[in-house]
């Protein structure tokens, strides 16, 4: 049509260009070979432009997928690119004339309608990733996070990622895909709570190579690292049940993003407990759970005979672990320094005064005047705790975390307003975190403690005895002597655990002014140094309890609300009759209805 | 809105007065059944609808339950809905009938919804008997319904735009089915890949933003997902219905 319309239009409508061109008989050659040209690809209109098409996709494909061929993939888009246009540049008028057309408009539209509605889609759906909220609806809050891990992923300022060593060969092994759901459960709420938090599950038997370079040496390993980083933490759960695999996975947070790793030294010389031993009475166990808060123990030799004894700059924490030798003076001087915060040569320490002490009831003398001195005295004697104590075993006390339920309105108000602040954060934090009250504590033979209220202390009661208790003096006896008959045991409730926040040894001048936090000594003392053994320290509560503590201790609140997180397991448990009408009910009675409804329908149309 | 409800009610009459529909949902509810008793055989079975939900565990992804289930169930309760309609020549009455074009997809979508819901309501029997023999967590069972109900949702709304484009009542099921088992898949591929890809694979699919719903976590984010896709498909439905007026 459009050659036809050429022939008959006037000669006098012709452009000057086309009247010379139709003079030049070489140009009428040209002409005629580029007409041939674009009748040709007119022709093959339809397979040049799927073949545009493609080519573009694939091009960007290419691009995005595979690096290594982004030119070729480059020039496969630019083909596309110009074949399209050549194609749209050849067949103008069709295209004009599509546009222009009432479908044409109507189509045009329509896909602006469609790419509207698919971009407010796309918004929507990225603001929802970027604000969303969760509701845990499960019965244990199974996948909530504590508060503190959610902090510490919403402060994250560089992108953290992990790598979880699964092996994907695990579909007959059911503890394994368990725990491989926990983890992947885990992993997934981290990412969800940040998108600077990102995961990655790998095969260790199919890339052994990238195991290896993040110095992965087991199964279900995860590597936690920073780009920016050097540090890399590797997260091998510690319990089968993975029940602290939260608490893991924010240590090792911590610890790829360089936040301070905080030095706690252990005394030894004078009969301590050692954090090396993994025997029963060895603190290898309080070590092992201290690394995995994030601290680092070490152990603090001090010679008997060495009177030139220092607390390194870099301790934020001693602990005093069941001595059962006297101190000379010259180290209870150098205690005494530390816990004012100056060194042996009275030059301000780095780090502010935080000391645990864990006793026994034949803590030797001196140790007890150090105590005593801070305002904490050691009494004689164990507790005998009829109503708390084990069955078998009295000497064993169950002692109770102190709850905040348990102290009464107007005890509170007789307390001084410092003090009532002090006790409800104290409490709040160690025996009643947000994770749960603590349960009981397993203390085997401890002593009472009576902490010395001034105004300069300020003393928090961790853990109680019951009213029915006795502090006895001799170690061989096992019976009280009740109130009213001679020489009778002093009866409880006693305390067997406390914290003091303090300003100084007992005697110093009272304050003038508030006390600068660097000034304030924090110490926790406990009547019992056995219950931190390997043998007791999982029993009851009793690790939650040491690790609050040390968390308060050190001011390291957000490690507090981790703990822990319990899976209970439902069981569907069936006997044979159960299992055969659970199994064939669910088969046949349903379905059997709905063939029923089928035939009846097919029986009435028919 | 006189027209949206007569649209309803015929949809839901022919579903519920033929017998497809029953036959349908007999294999919906033998095939989820199946999933429902799957573990009991096994040694310490869970009380849980987890099997029901997604299947059986492969290590480290799950196959099968009744989000499989829908991607086949689907298309076959949605493919005759317009396409019954092309091929008989009734659309030309519908749509000139003072009826909307929207109506007409909304009504056939609601129609549609409710019979999945009939059949949805249905597998409730599997928690009655949990509840009946043991103590399961109920968190998981109420936002596994939550989300089967929004999976289910966008599962018919992908079938009537495959309804909407072809007259052949097969070819609609089987590209619906094809559109619905990408997205279903899109989770696996994006094991494959990592960094950007996989999270963007992962945000396509519909299979991961169905895994929270079964473990009991309301996800704000994977609702808005079912609810916009949703509404995205029936959106193109009807445009694609009203482009008949002007094509």
């Amino acid at each position: 049509m459009q050659n036809g319309n050429n022939q008959n239009r006037d000669w006098r409508r012709l452009s000057r260009a086309e009247r010379v061109a139709q003079s030049d008989p070489e140009n009428v050659g040209t002409q005629s070979r580029i007409s041939g040209l674009v009748e040709l690809l007119s022709n093959y209109s339809n397979p040049i432009l799927i073949g545009a098409v493609v080519s573009l996709l694939l091009g960007i494909i290419i691009l995005l997928f595979i690096d290594t061929l982004a030119p070729y993939a480059l020039v496969l888009i630019g083909l596309g690119i110009v074949l399209l246009f050549g194609m749209g540049a050849i067949s103008l008028s069709k295209v004009t004339s599509a546009f222009l057309s009432r479908s044409g408009k109507y189509g045009t539209n329509t896909l602006i309608m469609i790419s509207a509605f698919v971009i407010i889609v796309i918004i929507l759906n990225l603001l929802s990733i970027e604000n969303n909220q969760r509701f845990d609806l499960t019965a244990n809050n199974q996948f909530s996070l504590a508060p503190s891990t959610k902090e510490l992923l919403n402060e994250l300022d560089t992108p953290v990622k992990a790598i979880a060593f699964y092996p994907s060969d695990i579909s007959e092994n059911v503890d394994a895909i368990t725990r491989f759901s926990k983890a992947s459960d885990m992993l997934s709420e981290f990412s969800k709570r940040s998108n600077k938090f990102t995961y990655e599950i790998r095969d260790p038997d199919l890339e052994p190579d990238l195991a290896r370079s993040y110095g992965v040496n087991a199964y279900e390993s995860i590597v936690v690292y920073t780009d920016s980083g050097e540090l890399t933490s590797i997260v091998q759960p510690s319990d089968v049940d993975y029940s602290e695999l939260e608490q893991d996975l924010y240590t090792s947070m911590l610890i790829a993003t360089s936040k301070g790793q905080k030095t706690i030294y252990f005394l030894e010389g004078h009969g301590e407990k050692s954090i090396l031993s993994s025997s029963a009475k060895g603190y290898s166990t309080f070590k092992e759970v201290l690394n995995q808060d994030n601290y680092n123990t070490e152990i603090l030799k001090w010679d008997p005979t060495d009177d030139n004894v220092f607390v390194p700059d870099d301790a934020a924490l001693l602990v005093i672990p069941g001595p059962t030798i006297e101190l000379p003076d010259s180290h209870a001087q150098t205690i005494h320094k530390f816990l004012q915060g100056k060194n042996p040569d009275d030059s301000e320490r780095r780090e502010s005064s935080r000391l645990i002490f864990l006793g026994e009831p034949d803590t030797p003398e001196s140790f007890r005047a150090l105590m005593a001195m801070w305002g904490i005295i050691l009494q004689p004697g164990y507790i005998l705790d009829l109503e708390l104590g084990v069955t078998d075993n009295p000497n064993i006390l169950r002692a109770e975390p102190m709850n905040l339920n348990q102290i009464r309105a107007e005890d509170f108000e007789l307390l001084p307003p410092d003090q009532a602040t002090i006790m409800v954060d104290a409490l709040r934090s160690i025996t009643s975190p947000e994770s749960g009250q603590l349960g009981q504590v397993y203390m085997p033979g401890t002593t009472a403690l009576v902490p010395v209220q001034d105004e300069l202390r300020w003393p928090v009661p961790l853990t109680v005895t019951s009213p029915l208790s006795f502090l006895i003096d001799d170690p061989d006896r096992t019976d009280p002597i009740p109130p009213g008959e001679e020489n009778a045991d002093p009866m409880g409730p006693f305390f067997s655990s406390a914290y003091m926040l303090a300003v100084g040894q007992l005697g110093s001048t009272p304050l003038t002014a508030p006390p600068d936090p660097n000034q304030l000594t924090h110490v926790a003392i406990f009547g019992d140094s056995d219950f931190a053994s390997n043998t007791f320290l999982s029993r009851g509560s009793g690790t939650n309890l040491l690790l609050n503590t040390v968390n308060y201790v050190l001011g390291d609140y957000s490690l507090i609300s981790i703990r822990d997180r319990a899976f209970v397991y439902r069981e569907f448990n069936l006997d044979a009759n159960e299992y055969d009408f659970v199994r064939f009910s669910s088969w046949f009675i349903l379905p059997g209805l709905l063939a029923l409804a089928a035939l009846s329908m097919w029986w009435v149309r028919r | 809105m006189r027209g949206l409800r007569a649209i309803i009610t015929k949809e839901i009459l022919s579903f519920f007065t033929s017998p497809t529909g029953y036959i349908v949902g007999m294999i919906f509810l033998l095939g989820t059944g199946i999933f429902f008793t799957i573990d009991l055989g096994n040694p310490f079975p869970e009380a849980s609808l987890t099997r029901f939900f997604v299947g059986l565990d492969f290590g480290q992804t799950t196959f099968g339950g009744v989000t499989l289930i829908l991607i086949l169930i689907a298309p076959i309760l949605t493919m005759r809905l317009i396409s019954e309609e092309q091929k008989l020549g009734t659309i030309e009455l519908l749509l000139t009938s003072p009826v909307r074009d929207w109506e007409i997809i909304i009504g056939k979508f609601i129609a549609s919804f409710i019979f999945l819901l009939f059949m949805i309501g249905l597998t409730l029997y599997y928690p009655i008997l949990l509840f009946l023999l043991a103590d399961p967590d109920p968190g998981p069972i109420y936002s596994g319904y939550l989300g089967l109900i929004l999976y289910g949702a966008l599962t018919l709304s992908i079938g009537l735009l495959a309804s909407t484009l072809n007259s052949n009542q097969i070819v609609s099921a089987v590209v619906a089915m094809g559109i619905l088992l990408i997205l279903y898949f899109a989770d696996y591929a994006s094991t494959v890949v990592t960094g950007f890809w996989s999270t963007f694979i992962q945000e396509i699919g519909i299979k991961s933003h169905f895994d929270d719903f079964h473990k009991g976590i309301i996800d704000s984010h994977d609702v808005v997902y079912f609810i916009s896709i949703t509404f995205l498909f029936v959106f193109l439905s009807i445009r694609i219905l009203e482009s008949r007026r002007w094509r």
